[in-house]
């Protein structure tokens, strides 16, 4: 399966359980939907003998409240099944409403904004210290970019040209309660990681040709940083940048028409 | 005898150094390093920092496959200058940045690789708690975190500096274990068991001069160690504090009283009633750490649990007291945590 049909069946199914669980963070995972796909099937050709590699190449998914969209991602690829998918945040379930380490798959948990690039500076130090080749992919929102400790992680990769270390900002240009713009206003992110060493780029972030290439390892021996500009709930029109979706489950009752859509637009690219 | 202006500046400073140790009332014995060969032998108590590098970097040298690291937040200058300089892959100045410390930790302990994260005690705890607590402890990751200036040794350097809420704010924190080791006996005890330990801990050590309290290495390693034998009442003490309430109980026994006191050094591990509750009327608890959430509140709701009807009396430090930059001594004299004002309380206890 191509990255772009896998982005599409993805999204599906992060409407799916969306609509079972009526949880919130739909939009979020929509915009991420390119990332991920990408990640998994052109970057880390993810399935379950992958895990066992010690060398494997590494994503934290530190903007955890994207969860269903690496759920669906696992179940995609046969390393969670398909019946848990159902039983996203009902109780005993294994699918929380942030990502768990408990998961197969799932490296660290992950919920509260900020953590995940500091792990990610100590996986790819770790590896450099083992001569490893592994990689470590770190995927936070842009939002997340207003957490001081991020930038405490992107001085020290930078200091250490932590070149075996990529970030992906899912830059769909909303937080929690206003646009970036209008919180934390944001616009140079692409600049404000240049100015700390780092090999920076600003893409679209629902362009998979475009994803796969700025995935790769920088070939100026930093860390690089991918901003993917998105667009929150992408896929669905009527989600489109509007936050609401943050918040509001998807109506159940559209849940048809909104599969329809993904399919009636195949690929989603912009 | 030589006379001052002859001194080098080294010795010159090695004398500043004890009378220092002399003013805070240091017992300079046991852990001591003969300097000079020649003239009058000027010793000086190595104290729990210094011994904590020793023993990190002999385990760094003995380590079977070499994987583990030390991150220090751009602390342990001079201290640490030998095992930067041995291991500099893995011996990392993390700048002053603890967050990012602790997730750098997090990733390595992933790897396998054991982590120390070093610094003053609030900057490795208060500073980086909710990646302490969604990182190592989560994960029960081997991270080994060490902190500098227990109690409040950094005293004049005011409020910000003094260690004297972190055991309150780590304890409910899943799989942590907590070393407050009192000498350098402890300490090697509280090392060896943090190693052994696949999961996060803390370490707090003193600021430096701590003098030895036990003869020698310990025999057991079950966590409250008796450092007096006694009848009726039992001080429990912890961490560079106790050095007080040794002077506070030989200072009793002198004066005909004969209470017990306890080095409680694995705060992981409650020995409280078959040592303690069951042997005892009444006891004092001894620590330079708020009561909240500390010592006395570890023996409290360990009492309440096992049942004991005995009286437990907190010595700890008050708030009130820490608004100005006093020196060490006269916190500890102001919260009745010095030798005098523990053997005072403790006399007016056994007297009742």
């Amino acid at each position: 399966m191509n990255s772009e049909d896998f982005a599409r069946m993805i999204r599906k199914r992060v409407l799916r359980m969306a609509c079972a669980s009526s949880a919130a963070h739909t939009a979020g995972n929509l915009s991420a939907a390119d990332i991920i796909a990408v990640l998994f099937v052109d970057v880390v050709g993810m399935n379950a003998e992958v895990m066992n590699d010690p060398d494997r190449h590494r994503m934290i998914f530190s903007k955890g409240h994207s969860s269903t969209v690496v759920y669906s991602a696992l179940i995609q690829c046969g390393i969670i099944p398909e019946s848990l998918g159902e039983q996203y945040c009902r109780d005993g379930s294994p699918l929380a409403g942030h990502v768990t380490h408990k998961l197969p798959g799932i490296e660290f948990s992950t919920g509260s904004l900020g953590h995940g690039l500091s792990i990610g500076c100590g996986l790819a130090l770790g590896a450099r210290l083992g001569c490893s080749p592994s990689l470590t992919y770190v995927v936070m929102g842009d939002g997340e970019c207003n957490e001081g400790s991020v930038w405490e992680a992107v001085q020290f990769a930078g200091h250490h040209r932590l070149d075996n270390l990529i970030l992906v900002v899912d830059a769909n240009g909303h937080q929690a309660y206003g646009r970036t713009a209008e919180v934390l206003v944001q616009e140079n992110l692409a600049q404000r990681f240049e100015s700390f060493g780092w090999d920076a780029q600003m893409v679209d972030g629902h362009d998979h040709t475009v994803l796969a290439r700025a995935f790769q390892k920088s070939p100026y021996c930093r860390p690089r940083a991918v901003v993917a500009k998105t667009v929150k709930g992408k896929g669905i029109s009527f989600m489109e940048d509007d936050n609401i979706w943050h918040y509001r489950p998807p109506p159940v009752d559209r849940l048809n028409e909104m599969l329809a859509e993904l399919d009636a637009n195949g690929t989603v690219r912009h | 005898m030589k006379c001052w202006p002859s001194w080098t500046l080294t010795e010159r400073f090695a004398i500043k150094f004890l009378i220092s140790l002399a003013h805070q009332g240091a017992l300079v014995s046991g852990a001591m390093t003969p300097l000079y060969g020649k003239g009058a032998a000027i010793l000086v108590a190595s104290g729990m920092r210094n011994n904590f590098v020793s023993e990190v970097t002999r385990f760094f040298s003995e380590e079977r496959g070499c994987t583990s690291c030390f991150l220090t937040g751009d602390l342990g200058y001079s201290v640490l200058d030998e095992l930067l300089a041995a291991y500099p892959q893995r011996v990392v100045n993390a700048g002053i940045a603890e967050q990012n410390m602790m997730g750098v930790a997090t990733g390595l302990a992933s790897l396998g690789r054991r982590t120390f994260c070093y610094s003053i005690v609030n900057f490795v705890t208060f500073r980086c708690l909710e990646q302490i607590k969604n990182g190592p402890c989560y994960h029960n990751l081997p991270v080994s975190i060490v902190s500098v200036g227990a109690g409040a040794s950094y005293n004049h350097y005011g409020y910000t500096h003094m260690g004297i809420e972190d055991i309150s704010i780590l304890r409910p924190l899943p799989n942590l274990r907590i070393y407050s080791p009192a000498d350098r006996h402890e300490l090697a005890t509280c090392f060896s068991l943090m190693v052994e330990y696949n999961g996060p801990a803390y370490l707090r050590l003193g600021k430096g001069g701590e003098p030895d309290l036990h003869n020698a290495p310990l025999a057991a390693r079950n966590g409250m160690a008796c450092l007096r034998d006694g009848e009726k009442v039992a001080l429990i003490s912890t961490g560079p504090v106790t050095v007080e309430a040794v002077r506070a109980v030989d200072s009793l026994r002198a004066d005909g009283f004969r209470p017990a006191l306890f080095s409680w050094y694995d705060l992981s591990k409650d020995l409280l009633q078959e040592m303690v509750f069951s042997t005892f009327a009444s006891v004092v608890v001894v620590e330079e750490h708020v009561p909240k959430g500390g010592l006395y509140g570890m023996v409290a709701e360990s009492g309440y649990r096992n049942g004991y009807a005995g009286r437990v009396l907190s010595l700890g430090l008050s708030h009130e007291t820490l608004y100005e930059p006093w020196s060490q001594p006269t916190i500890r004299r102001m919260n009745s945590i010095d030798a005098d004002g523990i053997a005072g309380v403790v006399k007016l206890l056994m007297n009742g």
